[in-house]
């Protein structure tokens, strides 16, 4: 074993751990195995749920491990600062080194640099070709830039190279995946995602913020005009609208029609078309008991005396659908304020059966809905770190991958041939700092070509 | 109504089966006859596919329905079967070499088969749902299955490498089937060529995917099932890429990671859909 270097102070230790490619892969790896649990474990459940559902040790862990919000637990937290601080700390180490070999002059002409290249190769000629910089542009079929003459002990040289750029990609995509960590991060700090339930004609200034129990007031209030949804022929959903005013100090300033994919912003805050109920406001019924026959209108929730009778009605449930058999009112029967039946009745289906209660026949005659337009409403100012920070990474990614920074170096020297006349000698060397193997193949290529 | 694009797309299907059969009887028999004509049979599918889909198109106008066919488990099965296709073909023509064939274009016909034999499938043409009526929605699918066939190429060229790998060729005369198979080195070469191509196209399709996300919920990234193994798939090939740039794997590990970025591909557009659930819920459909 060798003595390390005394002059290596811990600093620089934790500073090449942070910095290395290692790390990367492990915590790249983990954090990929790590998500999969989350796509498994249901999420965003209350905690007594995973106490139903999980032995007590199970949900002690979820408990402890944050599992039920995994990807916003502490660890996974972690595990991606971790990730930033590699990524930030890997870019400041090998940067200067980078911008050193990017400002750096060629490496100069000798037999140990063609000794040291991936790609080289002697071609002998007859004297008097391949004198000028045209010449080797075209035997190189002009795939590397302007020929550059370069220095030698003996003969001529020329340089050419081209992609010096792309050495750059690397830290262009590890910078993107920053700036999207940062965009993360302003969204969750400077911004907000909350929910608001506007029934039409009613107004409100007040959203509940998802994941906590709070409200937040609005500099301006939200008027719901209108809701409208409309239907396919064949009964598939085709728009959910909510047509919006925005009311500051008891004038309009704005109106706007939001849709699902077409959100609408005012100051900053964004409203988003996202669900909608129906809630009966009044109900208008038909009771028979024998002969006897009355019309009774009754408000949704509100116990009604049926008249000269000891009996009441309250309806407490309305739905679309019950079983596929359409629309359908929950209504309890009381007898002198006890409850003595309940059951759904079939708006669609008058002749139903089970549209009794106790011994009186009922038939829905009317429901009178209202519309309640369910609307996400956020703000999030680090949006456009999120857009920026992706076509940076997309722009990063093509530059790392299809550019590469490709250095050939000519040396023309003069040489006997094997007959002993004049000719020179071609020596020909390139490296590649990506993709080696391809340029070796270009190469043998460009210079089969001319060998023929 | 019967639609002739569904017509087009039952010969589609059966052109993949004739077409992969035909590469196998080329490479089993070293018939390299038999091997034009599995191209020949495979250039005249992808033109008929290419056809049946811009027909199934022009179709959902006529129903007066009007979207690109990329909305549903269905359509999206047509189309990785299409982009599949597409890159080996491009495969074939960088690298002269039919052996891949037989292990791609079953890929192909499995997709196309899938889409057309399985009970559940509805392949009616049917109107956007108010979350799908985006432009972003063609960007998405369209970027994302490139990706996925790239990704599908891969994990063929993958499997030969691996296949090969363990008995080089002692001479150049031998006659084992293997022989037949592309180098070594071209193939590592062509398992990285096809994952950097997947890796962009998947990057942009989660990109898309977020625009999207963020103009119809609001929130670019909200964890759905379908989104985290989309982002478990991209970190599996960024650890490739890091292994294989930085670290100089190669060969058998390299090979070895790209089945298993194939693996959570395949889960992240069936696994998701039928054993988890999410907001990409096709799979019900």
């Amino acid at each position: 074993m060798t003595l390390k270097n005394p002059s290596k102070s811990i600093f620089s230790e934790v500073g090449d751990f942070f910095a290395s490619v290692k790390l990367a892969l492990v915590l790249l790896i983990v954090l990929a195995i790590t998500s999969i649990l989350g796509t498994v474990l249901p999420q965003g459940e209350p905690l007594a749920f995973y106490r139903r559902a999980y032995s007590q040790l199970s949900a002690q862990l979820i408990t402890f491990f944050q599992l039920y919000d995994m990807y916003h637990s502490w660890w996974f937290q972690w595990l991606l600062f971790l990730l930033a601080v590699n990524l930030i700390v890997c870019s400041l180490k090998r940067f200067p080194t980078t911008w050193k070999v990017i400002k750096s002059p060629p490496r100069a002409i000798s037999d140990s640099l063609f000794a040291s290249l991936p790609f080289s190769q002697a071609l002998h000629f007859s004297k008097n070709t391949f004198q000028d910089q045209a010449s080797i542009d075209s035997l190189l079929g002009r795939q590397f830039g302007k020929p550059l003459p370069l220095s030698s002990s003996a003969g001529k040289a020329f340089y050419l190279e081209k992609g010096r750029f792309s050495r750059f990609g690397v830290y262009v995509v590890h910078l993107s995946v920053l700036i999207i960590f940062a965009g993360a991060i302003v969204g969750s700090l400077f911004g907000f995602k909350g929910f608001l339930e506007l029934q039409e004609g009613a107004s409100q200034d007040r959203i509940f913020i998802r994941g906590s129990q709070t409200m937040k007031k609005l500099d301006f209030s939200v008027k719901l005009d209108q809701f409208a949804l409309s239907y396919y022929p064949n009964g598939m959903p085709k728009e959910y609208r909510s047509d919006l005013s925005i009311w500051e100090k008891g004038l309009k300033k704005e109106t706007a029609v939001i849709r699902v994919n077409d959100p609408f912003t005012y100051k900053g805050i964004t409203f988003y078309q996202s669900s909608w109920d129906q809630y009966p406001s009044s109900i208008r019924l038909s009771l028979q008991q024998g002969d006897l026959k009355k019309e009774l209108v009754m408000q949704m929730d509100e116990r009604t005396p049926i008249p000269d009778t000891p009996f009441a009605l309250q309806a407490v449930r309305y739905i679309n659908n019950l079983s596929n058999m359409g629309p359908a009112l929950g209504v309890i029967l009381f007898k002198d304020q006890e409850e003595v039946d309940h059951s759904w009745i079939l708006a669609n289906h008058p002749a139903f059966h089970g549209n009794r209660l106790a011994n009186i026949r009922i038939k829905v005659l009317e429901v009178q809905t209202r519309y309640v337009s369910g609307l996400q409403v956020n703000q999030d100012p680090g949006i456009w770190f999120i857009w920026i920070g992706s076509s940076l990474m997309l722009l990063g990614f093509i530059i790392t991958f299809y550019f590469s920074h490709q250095q050939v170096w000519v040396w023309i020297k003069e040489k006997k041939d094997h007959n002993g006349g004049e000719g020179i000698e071609l020596l020909i060397g390139a490296t590649a700092q990506k993709n080696r193997g391809a340029l070796v193949l270009k190469m043998e290529r460009l210079l089969a070509k001319v060998q023929k | 109504m019967e639609m002739k694009s569904s017509f087009l797309l039952s010969i589609v299907t059966f052109g993949y089966f004739f077409s992969a059969l035909f590469y196998l009887i080329s490479l089993v028999l070293k018939k390299p006859g038999v091997g034009r004509i599995a191209t020949w049979l495979l250039w005249a599918v992808f033109i008929i596919h290419t056809g049946a889909i811009i027909l199934r198109w022009v179709e959902s106008y006529q129903l007066g329905i009007g979207h690109a066919p990329l909305s549903n488990l269905y359509e999206s099965l047509i189309f990785f079967a299409w982009t599949i296709a597409l890159i080996y073909l491009w495969v074939e023509i960088k690298t002269s070499s039919r052996t891949i064939g037989v292990f791609a274009t079953p890929f192909a016909f499995l997709a196309m088969a899938y889409a057309s034999f399985s009970p559940n499938m509805n392949d009616r043409i049917q109107p956007l749902l108010p979350a799908l009526q985006s432009n972003w929605l063609i960007a998405h699918v369209i970027t994302c299955f490139l990706g996925y066939a790239a990704f599908a190429v891969s994990c063929s060229l993958s499997i030969m490498f691996l296949l090969k790998k363990p008995c080089p060729d002692k001479n150049k005369e031998s006659k084992g089937l293997l022989s037949l198979f592309p180098e070594i080195s071209v193939l590592d070469d062509l398992i990285y060529q096809t994952i950097i191509i997947g890796f962009l196209l998947l990057t942009l399709g989660i990109a898309t995917g977020s625009i999207w996300a963020h103009s119809a919920w609001g929130t670019y990234w909200s964890w759905d099932p379908k989104e985290t193994w989309s982002l478990i798939t991209w970190l599996v090939y960024a650890a490739l890429l890091h292994a294989r740039m930085m670290k100089g794997w190669h060969g058998t590990r390299i090979a070895w990671l790209s089945i298993i970025g194939f693996a959570c591909v395949l889960f992240t557009y069936f696994g998701v859909n039928f054993i988890l659930s999410g907001l990409h819920s096709y799979g019900s459909a």
